[in-house]
C-alpha cells in the first residue's frame, strides 16, 4: 500500500527520524493521508488539536495572532514539517493553511498514546524527536528573551541571593517525616504506572526535603536528574548577568527535569524553590541504571519527560511576550 | 472560588463584557472554564466609574445575593451604563448552610471615605483562628467598617490601612500595601502554624488604575487529593489589551492595534480563544494606568 519512496521521504520527515522501517509500518497502521486544498485549514489558533499532520507534498502558511499586533506570517511548512501536537493538549497559538495542494499524514493523539502500550520504542523515538525540537525552540526564544533583558530596566537580582545560595542545601528524608502516603504520590503521578512499576521506581528515588531558595538546577549545568514535586513550589526563571525574569511556578504534580535530558546542552533555565519542597528526586545515576535495567518503566518516564519539555515552550512565549507588553520589575 | 474581572480603557457597555462574550462574565457564574468543582453562585457584585456620571469620582455600585443571569435588573444596567473602568465579581462558596450569602459578602468592597475597591478570588484557610489578630493591622476607622463574614473583606481593612494617607497612589504606594498585606497574613498564620496553601488573588481599582496579583500563601501545600490539585487552578489570572472592546470579526473579543487603548484583567479569559490573552504566573502583582488614552502595564514578581 505505501511505496517504498513514500516511506523514505517520510524517514526524512522531523518527528519520524528516529524510525527504522519496520517501525514506521507501524506507525502507519492507524494513521491516515489527508489532502488540503489551497485555503483550507489545517491548524486554527484557540483550538486544541486533536493530532499531528506531517506535510509530505505542498507547502502551507504558519501565521499568529499576536496580543497587540495583528496577524503575522510566521514561516512556511515545507514536505518534512509538522504542525499540531502529540505530547501537550494545549490550544494552537499559531493557524496553519494551506498555500497549494497539501498532502499531510495525520497521525492522532489516541493512536500515538496507544502506541505505547503496543510498541513503546517508537513512541519513545517519536517523542524524543519532537522533545528535541521543542528544546531548539526554547533555546531560541530564551535568546531573544536575554537581547530584551539586556537592553532593559529591569531590577537586579540581588547578589547576596546569588551567594545565600551555597549556604542552602536540601535534605534525604523517609516517607514518614514527608507527611506523605506511597498511595498519595503514585495517584499524584503515576496512575498510568502499574503497581510493579511504580515500586520499582520508587527505589530509584529519593524523597528531599528542600527549603525556599534551593536551586534544583541552575544554569550551565548538564544535569540529567529528574524532580517530581509532591508539595511545595518551584520557580523556573531565566538569569543573565543578574538579571532575572520569571517564567513560571510549579506546584505539585509537576515533574522538574533540565532540556539536558533531552538534548545534553547546559541547562538555560534556573529551577528553585520558591516554598519549601518536598521532592521526589531521581538522581542521574540512577536514571542511567534505570535505562539500562529496565527499559520498558524508563520509555514511561522518559514520556512524562518529554511532555513536561513540551509544556516548558509556553511559559517561554508567555515570558517574551510579556517583556514586550509590560514596564517588569522596573 | 469566584470569578473576578477588570476593566480600564475607553468608555464599554457592560453588556458587553457581562453577557456577549462566548465566555461571558455572568456565564462564569454556572460554567467557568479554569476551575471546576464549583459553581460561583454566591453573589454579584461590580464598582463601575464613569467620567461623566454625577459625583465622578464616585463609582457606581450593584451587589445582589441573587443570580446574576436570573437577574433582569442587572442585565438593563449593564445595557445601559458606559464607565471607564470597573471591577466586578461573583461569589463561589463551598455548598454548606454555614456559609452566609449576603449583599454584605458580596464583593467588590469599598468602604465610606475610601477611594479603592478591593474584590478577591481565594480562602484564607482558618481564617476563624487568625482574624481577630488582623485587628492590629487595621486602622480603626476601617475596623467598624466590617460589616460581613467574609476573609476578604478583612484582607480590604488590612490593605486600606498600609495605604498611605491620601487619594492619589502611584505604584509604589499599591506594591508596598500589597506586600505589607502578605506579610501580615503570613506572619498571624505563622502565630497559629497555619500551614496549609491559602490562594490570595487581589483585584483592586479607584477609576484610575487597576491592578491584581496572582499570589498564594504556601503554594503547594494543599491536600493531596485531586479535587485540591484542581483548586489550585482555580486561581488563574489572566490579562488582554488592544485598542478597544466589542465586536470585531464575528466575536466579541479585543481588537489587535498598536496603541493600548484598554485591558482587561481577569480570573479566566472572556473568549473561547485563550491565545490572545497572557497567563499572569503566580508571584506577581499586575498594574495597569492610563496615560494619555494610553494604557501602561507594570509587573513586579512579589517576594515576601
Amino acid at each position: 500500500m505505501w511505496t517504498q519512496e513514500f516511506k523514505q521521504s517520510l524517514l526524512e520527515a522531523k518527528p519520524l527520524r528516529y524510525l527504522e522501517n519496520s517501525e514506521l509500518e507501524r506507525l502507519l497502521l492507524y494513521s491516515k493521508v489527508t489532502t488540503f486544498l489551497p485555503g483550507q485549514v489545517l491548524q486554527q489558533q484557540g483550538r486544541i488539536n486533536h493530532g499531528m499532520y506531517i506535510v509530505l507534498e505542498g507547502n502551507a502558511i504558519v501565521s499568529t495572532r499576536v496580543l497587540g499586533k495583528d496577524v503575522i506570517k510566521l514561516s512556511t511548512l515545507e514536505p518534512g514539517d509538522f504542525v499540531g501536537e502529540l505530547l501537550g493538549n494545549k490550544p494552537s497559538t499559531t493557524s496553519v493553511v494551506a498555500n497549494t495542494k497539501v498532502k499531510c499524514l495525520f497521525i492522532t493523539k489516541d493512536y500515538f498514546n496507544m502506541l505505547g502500550n503496543f510498541f513503546p520504542e517508537v513512541k519513545y523515538k517519536i517523542s524524543k524527536a519532537i522533545a528535541e525540537f521543542v528544546c531548539h525552540r526554547i533555546r531560541r526564544l530564551h535568546n531573544k528573551i536575554v537581547s530584551i533583558l539586556n537592553k532593559s530596566e529591569v531590577n537586579v537580582y540581588p547578589i547576596f541571593s546569588n551567594v545565600l545560595k551555597y549556604f542552602i542545601s536540601a535534605k534525604n528524608i523517609n516517607l514518614k517525616d514527608s507527611g506523605l502516603e506511597k498511595n498519595q504520590i503514585k495517584d499524584l503521578f503515576f496512575h498510568l504506572f502499574n503497581e510493579k512499576e511504580f515500586e520499582e521506581l520508587f527505589a530509584y528515588a529519593n524523597l528531599i526535603s528542600a527549603p525556599k531558595d534551593f536551586a534544583l538546577i541552575q544554569k550551565g549545568e548538564v544535569q540529567k536528574s529528574c524532580y517530581l514535586v509532591l508539595r511545595g513550589a518551584v520557580q523556573l526563571s531565566i538569569l543573565h548577568e543578574n538579571k532575572m525574569a520569571k517564567l513560571t511556578v510549579l506546584g505539585p504534580a509537576t515533574i522538574i527535569c533540565s532540556l539536558a535530558l533531552v538534548d545534553n546542552k547546559p541547562a538555560i533555565l534556573t529551577y528553585k524553590t520558591c516554598e519549601r519542597a518536598i521532592l521526589l528526586k531521581i538522581p542521574d545515576d540512577k536514571m542511567a541504571m534505570l535505562q539500562q535495567k529496565n527499559i520498558l518503566l524508563w520509555y514511561k518516564i522518559y514520556d512524562l519527560i518529554c511532555q513536561s519539555i513540551v509544556n516548558r515552550e509556553e511559559p517561554t512565549d508567555r515570558l517574551f511576550l510579556r517583556l514586550n507588553s509590560e514596564f517588569y520589575n522596573e | 472560588m469566584c470569578r473576578v474581572l477588570s476593566y480600564l480603557g475607553k468608555p464599554i457597555v457592560v453588556e458587553d463584557l457581562l453577557y456577549k462574550p462566548d465566555n461571558s462574565f455572568i456565564k462564569q457564574s454556572y460554567n467557568p472554564k479554569h476551575m471546576s468543582h464549583l459553581l460561583n453562585l454566591a453573589g454579584y457584585g461590580l464598582v463601575a466609574w464613569d467620567k461623566n456620571s454625577h459625583n465622578p469620582t464616585l463609582p457606581f455600585t450593584y451587589k445582589t445575593s441573587l443570580l446574576p443571569f436570573y437577574d433582569e435588573n442587572l442585565r438593563n444596567l449593564a445595557a445601559k451604563i458606559e464607565p471607564s473602568c470597573l471591577l466586578t465579581h461573583i461569589r463561589g462558596v463551598a455548598y454548606s448552610e454555614k456559609r452566609v450569602v449576603s449583599n454584605q459578602n458580596v464583593h467588590p468592597f469599598i468602604f465610606d471615605g475610601a477611594t479603592i475597591a478591593l474584590a478577591h478570588n481565594g480562602s484564607l484557610t482558618q481564617f476563624e483562628r487568625m482574624k481577630f489578630d488582623l485587628l492590629d493591622f487595621i486602622d480603626p476607622k476601617y475596623s467598624k467598617s466590617i460589616r460581613g463574614t467574609t476573609d476578604s473583606e478583612w484582607i480590604y481593612a488590612v490593605f486600606l490601612s498600609q495605604l498611605p494617607q491620601t487619594t492619589e497612589y502611584n505604584s509604589k504606594d499599591i506594591t508596598e500595601a500589597f506586600v505589607k498585606t502578605f506579610k501580615i497574613l503570613k506572619k498571624v498564620r505563622a502565630k497559629y502554624n497555619i500551614e496549609e496553601t491559602s490562594p490570595v488573588n487581589l483585584f483592586i481599582s479607584n477609576g484610575e488604575f487597576i491592578a491584581a496579583t496572582r499570589f498564594a500563601l504556601d503554594f503547594g501545600w494543599t491536600p493531596l487529593e485531586p479535587e485540591s490539585l484542581t483548586h489550585l487552578a482555580y486561581h488563574s489570572l489572566w490579562y488582554t489589551y488592544g485598542e478597544g472592546y466589542g465586536f470585531y470579526e464575528n466575536e466579541f473579543k479585543m481588537k489587535e492595534g498598536q496603541k493600548k487603548s484598554c485591558i482587561i484583567i481577569a480570573s479566566e479569559p472572556l473568549t473561547e480563544d485563550t491565545t490572545t490573552w497572557i497567563e499572569v504566573p503566580e508571584y506577581t502583582l499586575l498594574i495597569a494606568w492610563r496615560e494619555q488614552d494610553e494604557i501602561k502595564i507594570f509587573s513586579h514578581d512579589i517576594e515576601l
